[in-house]
């Protein structure tokens, strides 16, 4: 079945980059709210801890340390806001190369997409689904993300 | 009180990089982007900076390379901390002059041991 030539694609592309936009817009302020209620709540484990009293110390410690788990989990929003801004972005890419005069190679295209990528697993399954259109690495060369999650490098 | 400055487009991430600083009694400065860390270094020395990559204005990077050139910043630990793993940034990183890369999500405990780390080198 060939594609019907009045499918409007480069809108449609600027509509789903857009409506990315505004959700990641409408999310934020409202995890905002909830990570300062856990940094608040990380302050009260804190000044608990500290207190003379053993038993509202030890359930401050207990405070702290849910408060440090919250806070690492919570950290998984900002990895989930970078992933659907690359996405947007990328849409976006689309929408320019199809409505321009000019419109780029798919080579070029397809390197400015995967220059925007911050993560490993982004770039490994870019390689997966598209590597043979535009020459990329071998997928497995990259180290797997999951395993740098977290890790500390001094130089 | 040493005093760290932390460099985040995302509030979020600033108030929980924010939170598990000061739960370990470290005063902190916040900056939304590396020009305004920059504008802010020009006029104030701190102990430590923590600072993303990918920023709106000025990136971690150029940052770091920028603080390097200020009197006051040469042996000032300066922390990159990012969703970036490729050995290509972290190597662009450590050129520009950063001490070390810690990727997100960060555990809090292990960036308090690290900066106990930090501070403890002479």
């Amino acid at each position: 079945m060939s594609r019907d030539p009045t499918l409007p694609l480069p809108p449609l592309l600027e509509l789903a980059a857009g409506q990315l936009e505004v959700a990641l817009q409408s999310a934020s302020s409202q995890v905002e709210r909830l990570s300062n209620s856990v940094a608040a709540f990380a302050r009260l484990g804190t000044e608990m801890s500290a207190h003379p009293d053993a038993n509202i110390a030890a359930l401050g410690a207990r405070v702290s340390a849910e408060a440090q788990r919250a806070m690492f989990a919570m950290q998984f929003e900002d990895q989930l806001a970078q992933r659907l801004q690359h996405i947007a972005h990328a849409l976006g890419d689309m929408h320019d190369a199809l409505a321009a005069p000019t419109p780029p190679t798919a080579a070029a295209l397809l390197a400015a997409i995967r220059a925007r990528y911050t993560m490993e697993d982004e770039r490994r399954l870019f390689d997966i689904m598209l590597g043979h259109l535009h020459g990329a690495p071998d997928a497995n060369a990259d180290s797997d993300h999951e395993a740098t999650r977290g890790s500390v490098e001094l130089f | 009180m040493r005093t760290i400055l932390t460099v985040d487009d995302s509030t979020s991430m600033r108030q929980m990089v924010r939170a598990t600083l000061q739960s370990a009694g470290y005063g902190v400065v916040e900056a939304a982007d590396g020009q305004e860390a920059l504008d802010f270094a020009r006029g104030n020395n701190v102990d430590l900076v923590i600072t993303d990559v990918n920023m709106p204005r000025m990136d971690g990077i150029r940052l770091v390379s920028e603080l390097r050139a200020l009197p006051g910043y040469r042996l000032t630990p300066l922390l990159m901390l990012t969703t970036e793993s490729s050995q290509e940034k972290k190597l662009e990183g450590k050129r520009a002059g950063a001490t070390g890369w810690i990727v997100k999500p960060f555990n809090p405990s292990q960036l308090l041991s690290t900066l106990n780390r930090l501070f403890a080198t002479p």
